[in-house]
């Protein structure tokens, strides 16, 4: 797992969704780190994964205060792994590292009780560490502080009274000489007093060294049970469902999906997302509509989507089932990439070779947004033409948008964003830019229609750049072309 | 002498000591205070890691600090090596230095300390809040130069200036020195601060890694009469000069968020014959970096200079011995001090001969 490069995700939103998950300790970011999508092999896994994640869900809903309470246990643990490798590697630990484990054994502790008394039943077991606090701290009462305690050493206790009485001579001492000799004498006690403490430090060491097992099983736990609590946080701040996972011929089914990224953004202008709903068959989907009607996002929406339940993510979804896909990718056609020589057509080309050789055989998801959209118009019908039936011969799950007329896949599902709801709107006499676009965005319908048969392009464009006001000699020219 | 310093400061919750210069005796002050009122509350902290205290580490002859048992010391990990007093490790604090983090200690016996603090103004607030939470109920935080004791003295609520014969072995120019800083540290608030300038400013503190705010580079604010904000430039290039000649509406106040440094100054001065009804505002007297003789002419063609947090100079005190070993005669020197002074002016060899430490632990 450590060696394995972490993943890369396919979509912005995924990638949106894992930088803003709740994880604060150094061992949730490890956990995220080490996160691996699971494949069609694994599906039995990712079920007991979601069950797990189900009962924590449900757990979270109706005690909001426990995923309170963890998470400050969480911000307080620092990164002792310096300190664990130094126990390893059999250096004596100094009072900043055995502080420092035993700050981490009584958050864990804490941290034990609080999901061991929960009663929620998940797939981890915390080690008990109460015994390796008690060895790091003596004293009957456990205080979160950490000092080499008298009752370590009799030597060091009684080396300690001595350097004691000592220091109340020299403050009581009134002449320089007699204060000067006295120092000199207590410069020899702290001298032994030092290596008394070095021989505790060592001791702790060895006895902290049994310990070592436990501790790397507490710290990939704790890391375990934050990442696994993010989702939960994940799965309760926005709506969401367990997915169901489907054998690898069966349609993707996508009812009322959000995108957790344009969602937060919408909401931050007060406004709503509209929930995405749709069917991917195996071969190709096609998914047509106007400009601005909301294809990409919704593309966006259902890779994201597909691409988290692989991640062990309940799907933000009112219901998702998939098949369990070995690979989600997402070819959107703005992967310009100028400093290796590549304009956006030449990327997607080169990424739909990449794909093909890392998806052979297997089963996964593929969407392309506006396939070839940047060549010419005769020749990127072809291409998206030829996309759909290469899709179809794959066994892919294809979801191809387009602007292409005339693109013929019998056996492909087609959709259609419903688009403008009132052609005839008045143009809003405002220049400012966000009132255009508000008012284009009320009168768009983003939702999806299933379209029997052929796919059809609708003809919006001149009705959308009316609505974006456009300058009206360029619209008569326009208009004159259309007549 | 001794009794009536640690009387004088008996009131203060947060005490900065800083220096003219390096070897003005700080760490004099700071081992006296800490001798005259053992309090059980007591706790040390130091901005950043001096150079001075470098030559402690390679043994030469410096003070170091000795506190009492009890005192809660907050220093970087790894000097704790050098710290000979048996402690309690009370917190972490999250405050890196390039000695390591910051950890909060508790000192179970009296003992040798090797301080190094925060050095940025919001962590060393941060810090003393810290420490009160830990039932600290007097901070002294060791100081650097004047110059760059921002955090001390912004935390403090009272200051000592420490000043002597390194600086030079003559003692009127120690005297005219000395008065030019505590004239910078005392000068007064200005009033009717807008809250955008507060703002700025915490967030300066906030970003800067270091607490002479170098990076920002729009550090200077011009405000009209309704006290809004209505220019702004950098003091870094000749931009603000060029603004504060060019504005000849009076009165006239212009915030600067980081140091007003002596270049700028002098561009203003080469640019503008009259000052009359200029205002220049820093953070606290530690940001003016000006000569005397700029000071003085400042004030001669009328500007103003003020402050939004006014240090509460609380005495000055005076180490007659230089590191190159001379020693001029404290009690001229002091008297010298008490004439252009308006706060108390103390003798540290008085007290340095009854309480002296050992140079090295």
């Amino acid at each position: 797992m450590t060696n394995q490069q972490p993943y890369k995700p396919a979509t912005t939103a995924t990638a949106w969704v894992l930088a803003n998950l709740n994880l604060s300790s150094p061992y949730g970011r490890k956990a995220l780190r080490n996160l691996q999508p699971a494949t069609s092999q694994s599906r039995t896994l990712l079920e007991q994964k979601f069950d797990e994640l189900a009962r924590l869900v449900d757990f979270c809903r109706q005690h909001p205060q426990f995923t309170q309470q963890a998470q400050a246990i969480f911000r307080q643990l620092r990164n002792i792994a310096g300190s664990v490798l130094n126990l390893q590697e059999e250096r004596i630990p100094d009072e900043v590292e055995l502080f420092e484990i035993k700050l981490f054994a009584m958050h864990f502790c804490s941290l034990a009780a609080l999901v061991n008394g929960s009663g929620v039943r998940l797939n981890l077991t915390f080690d008990d560490l109460q015994a390796l606090v008690r060895r790091l701290n003596p004293d009957e009462m456990i205080i979160s502080t950490f000092h080499l305690h008298d009752s370590y050493s009799p030597e060091l206790k009684a080396i300690r009274n001595e350097k004691r009485l000592l220091e109340n001579r020299i403050l009581a001492a009134t002449d320089a000489a007699s204060t000067d000799s006295l120092r000199q004498l207590r410069s020899e006690l702290v001298r032994r007093e030092k290596e008394l403490e070095y021989k505790v430090r060592s001791d702790l060491g060895c006895q902290l060294r049994e310990w070592l097992p436990q501790l790397h099983r507490s710290m990939e736990t704790l890391g375990h049970f934050e990442l696994l609590l993010a989702k939960a946080d994940a799965a309760l701040r926005w709506s969401s469902c367990r997915p169901q996972l489907l054998e690898s011929s069966c349609e993707l089914k996508v009812v009322d999906a959000i995108n957790p990224q344009i969602s937060e953004i919408l909401k931050s202008q007060n406004k709503e997302f509209t929930p995405v709903t749709l069917n991917v068959i195996r071969g190709t989907t096609l998914i047509t509509g106007a400009n601005m009607g909301g294809k990409s996002v919704a593309l966006m929406t259902v890779a994201t989507n597909a691409e988290l339940v692989r991640l062990g993510f309940f799907a933000f979804a009112a219901e998702f089932s998939m098949p369990l896909f070995d690979y989600v990718c997402h070819i959107a056609g703005d992967g310009q990439d100028q400093a290796s020589g590549l304009s956006s057509f030449g990327a997607e080309v080169i990424q739909l070779k990449e794909l093909s050789e890392l998806a052979h055989p297997g089963c996964g998801l593929a969407v392309f947004d506006e396939f070839a959209r940047s060549t010419n118009p005769y020749e990127g019908r072809r291409f998206v033409q030829a996309l759909g039936e290469f899709l179809q011969q794959t066994g892919w799950h294809g979801i191809i948008a387009t602007h292409y007329d005339g693109i013929s896949l019998p056996g492909a599902a087609c959709y259609q964003v419903i688009g403008l709801r009132n052609k005839g709107q008045v143009v809003p006499t405002s220049g400012d830019m966000r009132a255009l676009i508000d008012n284009l965005c009320t009168n768009m319908d983003y939702r999806l229609r299933k379209l029997e048969g052929h796919s059809e392009v609708p003809h919006d464009a001149l009705h959308i750049a009316s609505l974006l006001n456009a300058d009206p000699r360029f619209l008569n020219l326009l208009k004159k072309l259309y007549d | 002498m001794a009794a009536s310093l640690s009387k004088l400061v008996a009131d203060c919750k947060c005490l900065a000591i800083i220096g003219t210069e390096k070897n003005a005796g700080k760490t004099t002050v700071l081992n006296y205070l800490l001798a005259a009122d053992r309090r059980a509350d007591l706790a040390i902290t130091s901005i950043g890691y001096d150079g001075e205290d470098i030559d402690q580490v390679t043994g030469t002859d410096k003070p170091s600090v000795y506190v009492g048992r009890g005192t809660l010391v907050a220093t970087a990990v790894d000097l704790l090596g050098q710290c000979d007093f048996t402690r309690e490790l009370l917190r972490f604090t999250g405050f890196y230095t390039p000695l390591g983090e910051v950890v909060i200690l508790r000192a179970l016996s009296d003992g040798y300390a090797m301080i190094a603090g925060p050095s940025t103004t919001s962590q060393m607030t941060r810090l003393t809040r810290m420490l009160q939470q830990e039932k600290a109920g007097r901070i002294i935080i060791d100081g650097a130069a004047a110059r760059r004791s921002s955090a001390a003295v912004s935390t403090a609520d009272g200051c000592i200036l420490a000043t002597g014969a390194s600086y030079s072995p003559d003692p009127d120019v120690i005297v005219e020195h000395t008065r030019h800083i505590a004239d910078l540290l005392t000068l007064p608030a200005a009033d009717n601060v807008p809250e955008t300038i507060f703002q700025t400013l915490r967030q300066a503190e906030d970003s800067s890694e270091n607490s002479f705010g170098a990076a920002h580079a729009i550090d200077c604010f011009i405000i009209d009469s309704d006290n809004q904000i209505t220019d702004s430039a950098s003091s870094f290039d000749d931009s603000a000069a060029d603004l504060i000649s060019a504005k000849k509406t009076r009165p006239l106040r212009v915030f600067f968020i980081g140091a007003v440094t002596a270049r700028l100054i002098q561009k203003i001065l080469e640019r503008s014959r009259s000052l009359q009804g200029l205002q220049l505002i820093a953070a606290d007297g530690t940001r003016f970096l000006l000569s005397p003789a700029q000071f003085d002419e400042l004030r001669r063609r009328g500007a103003e200079l003020a402050v939004i947090k006014p240090v509460n100079l609380l005495a000055v005190t005076v180490n007659p011995k230089s590191p190159e070993g001379f020693c001029l005669d404290s009690s001229v020197l002091c008297q010298k001090l008490k004439t252009v002074l308006s706060v108390e002016v103390f003798d540290i060899m008085a007290y340095r001969e009854s309480y002296d430490q050992p140079a090295t632990i």
